[in-house]
């Protein structure tokens, strides 16, 4: 025997090793091969299965974001929409109400100053109809007073001749 | 107007137009009324039941005197004392007056004046109205010192106001008429 090194080239041994390898291979391909293959292919499907998944888990949820953001815009479209309408609504109502205020409180110094009138005009006219009165009652007193037999002849004269035109 | 007084007066005027003393037997007629409505103690006389019916006729004989009356109003007043009716005579009167007014195209008036009018005035007045109504008017004189001067006339159912007292009232309601 051939003294060696710690490392040595022995060629039977690699041989030897070399067709040990070959058969614990080809056992192993013959016998472990197939299933190996078949976990390392269901495990490739799983995984393929899994990134569809989550591909289609996000596609649908980037489609229900959209979907949601478009409900959300919706929602706050309806929601300026009914703000709108309950501050016009309120604008009217105020303003309805404070028309119908103005509106009656006119009314009520229309009323008044109507009244006003109506009170003056009728103290003015009372106090006329009393000036009235009084000045005929003095013109009668006095013409009454003041005629003497001639004026009452020619005021009777007077009336013969208009009884006389007049047919 | 009772329904005896319309007879009677209807009676008396058919014999007056028929004996065609219409307008003697209306003045009589007019004056005896006058008489009775005057002297009320005549009229109470002839009313008395205890004096009997010729007495009656003999006291109104005398009341005619010496001026002849028309026979037919003689008569008839002599009936309505034998009717005993003479209580209606006034009332007779007056419904005869107005079946003779329309039958002599006659219509009563009056005129009132605050001072009493003079004949000539009321004749040319009577004048006047007759010429405007064209009827004989008989016009008679109310004194009312209410209307203060110048006259009314009434006639029938017209009214001719030429007082003072409507023309100052025509200048009041003018004056109350003004608005202030």
């Amino acid at each position: 025997m051939e003294t060696t090194g710690l490392i040595s080239i022995d060629a039977r041994v690699m041989i030897a090793t070399l067709i040990n390898f070959l058969v614990f291979f080809l056992i192993i391909k013959k016998f472990f091969y197939g299933a190996i293959k078949d976990v390392i292919t269901k495990r490739q499907e799983s995984i393929d299965a899994d990134i569809t998944g989550a591909e289609e888990k996000n596609a649908s949820a980037g489609k229900l974001k959209l979907e949601y953001e478009g409900l959300l815009a919706d929602i706050k479209a309806q929601e300026r929409e009914i703000i709108r309408d309950a501050n016009a609504e309120a604008q009217a109502q105020r303003q309805a109400i404070l028309d119908k205020a103005h509106g009656e409180a006119k009314a009520i110094l229309d009323k008044a100053n109507a009244e006003i009138e109506f009170e003056k005009s009728k103290a003015m006219n009372e106090v006329k109809t009393n000036i009235v009165d009084l000045s005929l009652f003095a013109a009668e007193k006095i013409i009454h007073k003041e005629m003497d037999q001639k004026q009452h002849e020619a005021m009777i004269l007077d009336f013969i001749d208009k009884v006389g035109e007049a047919k | 107007m009772s329904l005896v007084a319309k007879r009677y007066a209807q009676a008396l005027f058919d014999t007056a137009v028929d004996k065609n003393v219409v307008d003697e037997v209306f003045d009589e007629f007019s004056t005896v009324i006058d008489l009775f409505k005057s002297e009320e103690k005549l009229m109470n006389l002839m009313l008395t039941p205890s004096i009997n019916t010729s007495e009656k006729k003999e006291i109104l004989n005398r009341v005619y005197g010496e001026e002849s009356i028309n026979l037919y109003l003689k008569n008839f007043l002599n009936i309505l004392l034998d009717k005993n009716r003479f209580e209606y005579v006034e009332e007779i009167n007056e419904t005869f007056r107005q079946l003779v007014f329309p039958y002599k195209n006659t219509v009563e008036a009056v005129v009132k004046t605050a001072v009493p009018l003079d004949e000539t005035l009321r004749a040319a007045l009577e004048k006047n109205l007759e010429k405007r109504f064209d009827k004989k008017v008989l016009l008679k004189n109310q004194i009312d010192e209410s209307i203060i001067g110048g006259a009314v006339v009434y006639v029938g159912d017209q009214i001719i106001d030429g007082s003072i007292k409507n023309q100052l009232n025509q200048m009041k309601t003018q004056m109350n008429s003004l608005r202030l």
